[in-house]
């Protein structure tokens, strides 16, 4: 475990070290970040502030949807982002080189990586989710735990997610486009999933389970999920888990190396 | 002309010959439209009118500021920057063509492409949601309309390109793209009509070329926004056009480059 986390602390401090060989492409891309969600937050309070609700959620509870929305997206982007740059190691032959080191490959394919200009952007989503928290229930609470566990889960979700576009890209060489498509079907989670009209909803519960990744932690912390939904998340997520892992081992029983 | 002809049918090869990419492209914005249709129809469930809009025209300014997107956002300028950095710029210089003319045809070629698939997606909201919508009655909206989408186009080609020409200077031409695209997604109209924005911050928009990419055409042909709009989308035209020429011959001066 300690020779797990030197390696990661390394792997991290060459990744910064990368960022901050371009300085000023750091404090514009952070600065686009930020005017990003600013402009993005304003725009529902400015929004909201005529008609007080969305879809039955008030002002601050819409809010907190959407920055968890942005908090769970923007961890998710800090530790994974080693897999936007896995497809180069396929086709170049180099993941040989990984995958024969004496540690698992994902500490360096999966959260090799980790992008410190989400670092900056996770903070401030972590303080205005906390203001919120705050006002809404307090942060004291069981509502808290179960909102902390469904992130965590949601996390999960996000790490299976990864696992399995590194599999598909092991096997097909299929990376960016499917990054994008998860990153934008999980966009639809930035606002509560309650906004969708049926079928669409259901499939955002189910089929891709973008709600229980982006709503149903605010909705466990609001007390509105049953003991069964909050069941269903953990299983679901702990399922998505384990089948990204059996796709990943499939993937590299019949991965054959190749490259110039 | 014929030779601007077989650069367009090319490029339409070209861009078909990635139709994963174009699938992707296109599933991205369809998204980005469900989040914005489906967030105004969860405002609309609460009150009949806001900022001064019925929900069939505000449901008609974001369908039509769609299509409006597609056929003003320039996609093919950006390539323009890669080129620069890597010196293959030089292969358009000797040609017996006008670089300017060679982009505008490639862009042009992307909307034989995108509008079409727009116009889909719009269907698809149509045939699901079923939204009530105004269609002008005016012929003079519609002259109006094509006019102010014409030069919206041309505005953010000539910015657009500017904004790749500063590859001639430094290597840091990401970022401030990063920071104009998500300065373009909110206060261009995409979102939401800018005329429900307080009254100065509106005007001082309308000081800006970004109003006249995506919201003028839509606000014009909806009768919402009077025909001076086109003024401010005449000067603007005017001043990026002379930007872009002046920042192309400045940096064709400087630039230099020796093969491999």
């Amino acid at each position: 475990m300690k020779h797990t986390l030197s390696l990661l602390r390394l792997f991290s401090y060459y990744s910064i070290k990368k960022t901050f060989a371009q300085p000023l492409s750091v404090l514009l891309f952070v600065i686009a970040k930020i005017i990003r969600f600013a402009l993005f937050y304003f725009f529902i309070q400015y929004l909201l502030s005529k008609t007080r609700m969305l879809v039955g959620y008030t002002l601050a509870e819409t809010l907190l949807f959407f920055l968890t929305f942005s908090l769970i997206d923007g961890i998710a982007q800090l530790l994974f982002r080693e897999v936007y740059r896995f497809r180069p190691l396929v086709t170049e032959g180099t993941l040989d080189l990984v995958l024969t080191k004496p540690y698992h490959p994902f500490l360096q394919i999966l959260v090799g990586g980790i992008d410190v200009l989400d670092v900056i952007m996770v903070i401030i989503y972590g303080v205005f989710a906390s203001y919120f928290l705050s006002q809404i229930g307090g942060i004291a609470s069981m509502s808290f735990v179960v909102y902390i566990l469904l992130v965590v889960n949601a996390l999960i979700i996000a790490a299976a997610a990864h696992i399995c576009i590194l599999a598909l890209g092991l096997i097909s060489s299929e990376i960016d486009n499917s990054l994008s498509l998860f990153r934008d079907v999980t966009r639809l989670g930035s606002l509560p999933i309650d906004i969708y009209s049926e079928p669409v909803r259901t499939v955002l519960n189910t089929v891709v389970p973008v709600g229980v990744m982006m709503s149903f932690p605010v909705k466990g912390y609001l007390g509105l999920l049953s003991v069964q939904s909050l069941v269903y998340s953990f299983l679901l997520g702990a399922l998505l888990l384990w089948v990204s892992l059996f796709m990943w081992k499939s993937a590299l029983k019949s991965y054959q190396s190749w490259g110039g | 002309m014929a030779k601007y002809i077989r650069v367009l049918q090319t490029t339409i090869r070209e861009i078909f010959s990635y139709p994963l990419s174009v699938f992707m492209w296109r599933f991205r914005l369809l998204v980005q439209l469900l989040i914005i249709y489906m967030l105004w129809n969860g405002v609309f469930a609460q009150t009949d009118t806001i900022f001064g809009y019925s929900k069939h025209y505000m449901m008609s300014y974001i369908l039509c500021v769609t299509v409006v997107s597609a056929i003003t956002t320039t996609m093919r300028t950006t390539d323009v920057a890669g080129d620069v950095l890597k010196g293959t710029v030089v292969n358009y210089l000797i040609k017996p063509i006008s670089f300017f003319k060679y982009l505008l045809t490639r862009e042009a070629a992307d909307k034989v492409i995108h509008v079409p698939l727009a116009m889909f997606e719009i269907g698809l909201i149509l045939i699901f949601f079923h939204p009530v919508l105004f269609i002008p009655s005016n012929s003079v909206s519609y002259i109006l309309f094509f006019l102010s989408m014409v030069m919206g186009w041309c505005i953010s080609f000539f910015i657009s390109l500017s904004l790749s020409f500063i590859a001639f200077w430094t290597t840091e031409v990401w970022a401030p793209r990063f920071i104009f695209t998500v300065v373009v997604s909110f206060v261009a109209g995409s979102l939401f009509p800018l005329d429900i924005l307080p009254k100065p911050l509106y005007l001082a928009l309308l000081a800006t070329p970004f109003p006249y990419f995506f919201y003028a055409p839509t606000a014009l042909v909806l009768g919402k926004a009077p025909w001076t709009l086109l003024i401010g989308s005449g000067i603007w035209l005017i001043i990026s056009f002379l930007l872009a020429r002046f920042i192309w011959q400045k940096g064709i001066k400087e630039f230099s480059f020796y093969g491999i």
